[in-house]
């Protein structure tokens, strides 16, 4: 029981800290990816790959779910698992080309698990993802 | 030998007999006087004055005219500069939101977050760089607040941001407010 009242305590304890730390999705997006995403995430064709309209397809392949977290650019933000696992579903509600309740968003616990794992060879991996999605067509 | 001791002596006692012996004082003053004058004089003040106060000589003080967004945009220690690291457009013939004339804003850039004394938010900063014409080489302003050592790229300010633009020569910076740093308890 002691246990039980001394977690709550730290949790209660460290709430506002994080709360008060803590960035909606968009600012966190915006922060830390917009510069080569741009706004509305088109990116640059030959340079920065567009998620405007195709970042959804990622979770129709396997292996593509754990990409979007793996992905260089997402494992090494400045983000916490949490803050990351929102700004995923905030990337894949908004900027996508599929509406928010279409997929199962990702956890603090999933995201955490899939980011331990360091993606060794990324541009293959994409170019495979890549070719499911067409294959998929 | 003779020749010179007699030059010595001629001109020895032509000096001795031209001039006095307080001359010699006399002239020295002057001059150590002259040379401290010399800027007082109005020609060093016109060249001072031309910078307006400001920090490169020929570029006089700007104010952004929108309320709530105090401070000179042509000096370095305006708020929306906290991170930057380059030449400010604002000297170079653009402002802090636009390009010279003849240069291409980047649309790939490097985003910071700054604090607006005025109104104690932060503010998301896009550092555009703008391109295509040599370098601007005024007003050099590297604060670098947040600035990320090269393997984290995306906040790394040193990298030259021209890459999106259509040429890679870079010119000078600016420094956009994108929107407030939203707190997602708000």
């Amino acid at each position: 029981m002691a246990t039980v009242f001394r977690t709550l305590a730290l949790c209660l304890l460290c709430l506002p800290a994080v709360s008060a730390a803590a960035m909606e999705p968009r600012t966190n997006y915006m922060i830390n990816c917009q510069g080569c995403h741009l706004a509305d995430g088109r990116g640059k064709a030959g340079s920065v790959p567009s998620m405007k309209g195709e970042l959804h397809k990622f979770l129709t392949v396997p292996g593509g779910r754990e990409f979007l977290v793996q992905v260089p650019g997402s494992a090494n933000a400045p983000l916490n698992d949490a803050e990351l696992a929102e700004l995923l579903n905030w990337m894949l509600g908004s900027m996508s080309g599929t509406s928010s309740n279409s997929f199962s968003p990702y956890t603090e616990a999933e995201v955490k698990k899939l980011r331990a794992k360091v993606l060794v060879d990324v541009m293959k991996t994409r170019e495979r993802l890549v070719r499911q999605f067409a294959e998929n067509k | 030998m003779k020749w010179l001791d007699k030059l010595t002596i001629k001109s020895s006692r032509r000096l001795a007999q031209n001039s006095s012996r307080r001359s010699f004082i006399t002239r020295f003053g002057t001059a150590l006087v002259g040379g401290a004058a010399i800027p007082l004089l109005p020609v060093a003040r016109a060249s001072a004055s031309s910078s307006g106060g400001g920090m490169y000589p020929g570029v006089a003080a700007q104010e952004s005219g929108v309320k709530g967004d105090p401070g000179d945009p042509s000096q370095c220690d305006y708020w929306r500069y906290c991170a930057i690291d380059g030449f400010l457009c604002s000297c170079c013939g653009g402002t802090q939101n636009s390009c010279p004339p003849g240069t291409e804003m980047s649309p790939i850039t490097w985003i910071g977050t700054c604090l607006n004394p005025e109104d104690g938010k932060n503010y998301i900063i896009s550092y555009n760089d703008c391109c295509g014409t040599s370098s601007c080489g005024r007003c050099l302003c590297n604060r670098n607040e947040r600035d990320t050592p090269i393997y984290r790229a995306q906040t790394n300010n040193d990298t030259n941001w021209c890459l999106g633009a259509s040429s890679t020569v870079y010119t000078c910076s600016t420094a956009i407010v994108l929107g407030v740093a939203t707190d997602s308890a708000s």
